[in-house]
């Protein structure tokens, strides 16, 4: 994971889920993201699905959040069945080369971007990694929020390089 | 989120290109015809170890290859390998590994010009390992073909 002065701000964006309704990224301010560009098609997208499921489950009420961005061509002819095939419980927009312009291209997926609560990137993964990865980096991430939250600066300056 | 973001991410901070350039084409040099005839070309593609392509009878983006419509020669038919079971997560798909050969049947008419006409067309594919897929793409490729009389 980045240290605090190294993570860059995510590109803002706004994109319809699959009612139609425009989602922002802005209306995530305040909660660690898990903002995953997927597609149908991917078989190593799919085995993170289930994962992800969890963890918005797991930790929602803490101030989490897993954002999913489809990047089928065919758009949500074949995304809006797997969505209820898989259960997923969180939130999926259809993407766009725009989009994936703005996050460097996109061009290998499973791509995923961990947000810390500022909006800012603070891991990176491109291809399935462990769950426990992923796992670890949010739970760091609402952690170091709780503990900013609570003691402030002595926390922040404790915790050079995290 | 703060105002200051928007800025695009680059593609070199992310590494894309440690994962591109999985498949390679090695059309023949070139290929000798006759007019009013039929000519077979083979054109053999190798992914990188630990890759596949979706087959030609995968339900997405199946691998295809097209050539484009030439006074020279018309494709008349496509032969591709038998294709292999790859399974990950429970699901089985329909691929194309390693090295392998498709087999172009092309048709030369009886006026088609006498000479070298360089045939081009282009592979659409997409590819993955167990751990990343490439989004669809497409590659040339191109041969020449010599005619003769």
């Amino acid at each position: 994971m980045k240290p605090d002065a190294e993570r860059k701000s995510a590109p803002e964006f706004s994109l319809k889920d699959v009612d139609g309704r425009s989602v922002s990224l802005a209306e995530y301010k305040g909660k660690v993201v898990l903002l995953n560009f997927w597609a149908t098609w991917c078989g190593p997208c799919k085995i993170e699905i289930p994962w992800f499921v969890d963890f918005e489950q797991k930790y929602k009420d803490r101030g989490f959040a897993v954002l999913g961005v489809a990047m089928d061509d065919e758009g949500w002819a074949v995304v809006k069945p797997y969505l209820t095939e898989s259960k997923i419980n969180y939130r999926v927009v259809m993407g766009n080369d725009s989009i994936a312009s703005l996050y460097g291209g996109v061009d290998s997926l499973p791509t995923s971007f961990i947000l810390d609560k500022d909006g800012r990137i603070a891991s990176t993964h491109v291809g399935l990694v462990s769950k426990s990865d992923y796992e670890n980096e949010i739970v760091h991430l609402l952690d170091g929020s709780q503990r900013s939250d609570a003691r402030g600066a002595v926390v922040a300056a404790a915790r050079p390089g995290n | 989120m703060p105002g200051a973001l928007l800025s695009p991410l680059h593609a070199q901070e992310i590494n894309y290109n440690a994962l591109r350039a999985v498949l390679r084409l090695s059309p023949p040099e070139s290929v000798i015809a006759t007019r009013n005839k039929t000519v077979n070309v083979d054109v053999v593609a190798t992914l990188k170890p630990g890759y596949h392509v979706s087959s030609n009878v995968a339900p997405t983006y199946p691998l295809k290859i097209t050539l484009v419509e030439s006074p020279a020669a018309k494709l008349q038919n496509v032969v591709y390998p038998a294709a292999k079971s790859h399974n990950l997560a429970g699901e089985t798909m329909s691929v194309f590994d390693g090295e392998f050969r498709v087999k172009l049947t092309l048709n030369v008419p009886a006026n088609a010009p006498v000479g070298r006409t360089m045939m081009t067309g282009k592979v659409s594919y997409q590819a993955c390992d167990d751990r990343v897929c490439l989004r669809p793409d497409t590659m040339e490729v191109k041969f020449p073909l010599d005619i003769r009389n």
